[in-house]
């Protein structure tokens, strides 16, 4: 970058009378007017690549898409500077500029075309900042911003001469550019707030993450996608948008029926054709028969003798919606069964740990239900709270019971409860804490 | 901004057959606004529907069995593009398709609403399309607009171009530009492009033939433009340009883009390839007219309404 001449070799004052310097007003205008010149060739130019996108963008073919978008910006940058380069070089002068009679000359000696380039690439940048560093035209003492400076060139008018900023307008500068930093900020921080920038956005784009992330994954089938959304790990249009595809293909039939009730339940009209479709062809059908469990809310009735007959044969899914409700109507033990029969190498894994769990401890297992606490990432202390505050509503086990259980799992609880906090072992979950004070004032 | 001027809004008495234009323009739009914004309100639940569009495109691509349409993937821009199709429309509801049943009977349920709703929609009924194009159509879609600014931006133009001509040259020239352009126009699309089931209609056709006209009788005469670059009078003004030059650059390139962007399959709501054969059949008119006509000199004009003289000109 060229520095400014000091004023000891360089009259700057004399040149000014002589040449003018061209105003901010005249330089904006210029510029808009080559924007409008200049755009319609750009898309001209540009015209069978946006075609190309919107044709990629039509076969779903989102990496070409974004190929040509990549280039499509490429060919701007290209055709902006190039328009730039060559014309100020050539003439000093683009067409907007001599429309407004103003002219980019050398500072020093002769305009070269590399001087003309640096300048152009420059402006190019400056448009990316927002047009942010523009504003040093109004308070530079040549009115030179930075693509003046990097291209070492100083803009002229060729009618009236302008002269030097006044103080008024240096103060507007600044204010000006106050503005825009205070505006550019707040975007920022908005953008950091909804989580945009961060990538840790709101749950709906989270979930639509998770929901391409799981699509991308081969290996995994409708069923699967049922699991996933019954464990809250996507949400009813990403079951929608897989259950439906599976049904134009037809594939996965009853599956894929069963699985567009249950994205469509907000919907109980549509929701429940796709039932009655799913039991049209085979009233003894295993998904047939697990549809209406769900449909009539079973959990009065129970497992109906013919869904019982064919529990191994439904998927892990409806085996663990059972197994769920079993655990609900205080059928631990059938609940437990249910589990320990499904492979453990599972999308619900974690469904079924914290299930076994809960199971186990109900059932008085409590070292069983220990070790897998100790030894199932799956299972936290949450599900350990979630089982102590379901006893407390409605309680199977005695008071003193609860105790010992709370004692067992939290050890730590004995003397913390003497004014001590052992270091090896974690804090207790303050609810947990609680409910133990509780349990021992009510002893 | 950058539009053409020439010589400016003219008033009835100097151009009565634009005006008379423009007036049916305004007549037909407003008696048929409300009943057209009722039906676009209606036909936002079904454009917007994504499990509407997802099914309609599905059954689309059965029913074309084309290869270009059976590698589109996007189901729902596929059963936006269905709509368009009046042989699809008309019999896609009376036959079985494979696949989602539910989907198919709630689809063909809530297609037979669309159609009503269609059947009273007036761009339909004005426009030219698939299933209307018979002489009555290519004359009415040249009055007949979608929307406001889609009216005023026409008419606007009309008024200055047509009312140019008209002062200038002729009014029945202008006249018969404007029919004979608009439908040769609309007719030529039919017979090479085909039509579809999306209406055409504005008079945009009819301008861009008035604009060939305007190419054909002052070539490389300078014509008025007016630009506004900053909000300053300073910033604004006129400005002469040779005629090819403007028309070609602000009118006539943004349709050749248009249509050089647009993707095979997909239209983009503008007809650009009706507007480059207005400007063509405009521009066989003006040759046509050309030894017919004679231009009447600014001296002879005597308008003392006109700026001419007050505004300060510069030329390119």
């Amino acid at each position: 970058m060229a520095k400014d001449p000091s004023f000891s070799n360089f009259n700057i004052q004399d040149t000014s009378a002589v040449i003018g310097l061209a105003s901010p007003k005249d330089r904006l205008a210029a510029y808009i007017l080559d924007c409008v010149l200049l755009l319609p060739v750009v898309q001209l130019i540009q015209s069978p690549v946006k075609r190309a996108i919107l044709e990629a963008m039509l076969y779903e073919q989102s990496d070409v898409a974004s190929y040509f978008r990549y280039f499509n910006l490429f060919l701007f940058i290209v055709l902006f500077v190039f328009y730039y380069t060559l014309m100020i070089w050539w003439r000093g002068q683009t067409f907007g500029k001599m429309f407004f009679s103003v002219k980019v000359i050398s500072y020093q000696g002769h305009l070269t075309i590399y001087q003309s380039f640096l300048r152009s690439l420059s402006i190019f940048l400056e448009m990316l900042c927002f047009g942010y560093p523009f504003l040093a035209i109004l308070d530079h003492s040549l009115r030179r911003p930075i693509h003046d400076r990097v291209g070492d060139t100083l803009v002229i008018s060729l009618k009236t001469p302008v002269g030097f900023p006044s103080q008024r307008e240096k103060l507007q500068s600044r204010v000006l550019a106050s503005l825009m930093s205070f505006a550019l900020v707040l975007t920022a921080l908005s953008y950091l707030y909804t989580g945009e920038f961060s990538g840790a956005g709101s749950d709906l784009v989270a979930m639509e993450k998770s929901c391409d992330d799981y699509k991308k994954q081969s290996q995994l089938d409708l069923e699967n996608f049922v699991e996933l959304y019954l464990t809250r790990k996507i949400d009813e249009d990403c079951l929608c948008s897989q259950a439906r595809e599976a049904l134009w293909k037809e594939k996965d039939g009853s599956l894929a029926q069963l699985a567009m009730a249950l994205a469509k339940k907000n919907d109980p009209e549509i929701s429940e054709k796709y039932l009655k479709h799913l039991c049209e062809k085979n009233q003894k059908d295993r998904l047939c028969l697990f549809s209406q469990w769900l449909e009539g809310g079973e959990k009065a009735k129970g497992v109906s003798e013919e869904l019982e007959m064919k529990m191994d044969e439904l998927p892990v899914f409806a085996r663990i919606y059972i197994a769920i409700d079993l655990e609900k109507q205080k059928k631990y033990q059938s609940s437990l069964s249910l589990i320990n029969g499904i492979y453990q190498n599972h999308e619900m894994a974690d469904v079924m740990a914290s299930l076994a769990f809960s199971n186990l401890l109900a059932l008085l297992q409590w070292d069983e239900a220990y070790w897998v606490f100790k030894t199932s990432k799956d299972v936290d202390d949450q599900d350990f709270l979630y089982f102590i505050q379901r006893e407390m509503k409605t309680p199977v086990m005695s008071n003193q019971e609860k105790i010992q259980l709370i004692e067992l799992f939290y050890p730590q609880i004995l003397q913390q409860d003497l004014g001590r906090q052992p270091a090896s072992v974690g804090p207790v979950p303050e609810e947990v804490a609680d409910i133990y004070k509780l349990l021992q004032g009510e002893l | 901004m950058i539009i053409p001027f020439l010589d400016g809004f003219l008033t009835f008495s100097r151009a009565p057959i634009t005006w008379i234009l423009i007036l049916l323009n305004c007549f037909l739009f407003s008696q048929n606004y409300s009943l057209s914004k009722d039906c676009q309100k209606e036909f936002e639940h079904w454009y917007k529907s994504d499990n509407f569009l997802y099914t309609q495109g599905q059954i689309y691509k059965q029913f074309r069995r084309d290869r270009n349409v059976a590698q589109v993937k996007n189901y729902e821009t596929l059963g936006r593009m269905a709509f368009t199709d009046e042989l699809f429309m008309t019999q896609a509801p009376l036959k079985k398709w494979q696949g989602d049943q539910v989907a198919i009977d709630e689809w063909k349920h809530e297609i037979n609403d669309f159609m009503v709703v269609r059947a009273y929609y007036p761009p339909l009924i004005f426009g030219v399309s698939d299933s209307q194009k018979d002489f009555f159509s290519t004359i009415s879609y040249q009055f007949y607009h979608e929307g406001f600014f889609h009216l005023l931006g026409n008419i606007l133009l009309v008024l200055i171009i047509g009312g140019y001509l008209e002062r200038r040259y002729s009014g029945l020239m202008v006249f018969a530009t404007y029919i004979l352009g608009g439908s040769l126009a609309a007719l030529t699309f039919a017979l090479t492009s085909g039509l579809s089931g999306a209406p055409l209609v504005g008079a945009s056709g009819s301008l861009c033939a008035l604009l060939g006209v305007l190419v054909a009788l002052e070539f490389k005469k300078s014509t008025r433009l007016f630009y506004m670059i900053l909000p300053s009078a300073k910033y604004s003004g006129f400005v002469l340009v040779p005629t090819v030059y403007w028309v070609l650059f602000l009118c006539m390139l943004e349709d050749v883009t248009g249509l050089m962007s647009q993707p095979r399959l997909l239209t983009t709501g503008v007809a650009h390839s009706v507007h480059l054969l207005g400007f063509a059949i405009g521009l066989i008119m003006g040759s046509f007219f050309k030894p017919m006509v004679v231009r009447k000199p600014d001296s002879t004009l005597n308008d003392p309404e006109l700026p001419l003289d007050q505004v300060e000109q510069t030329s390119l």
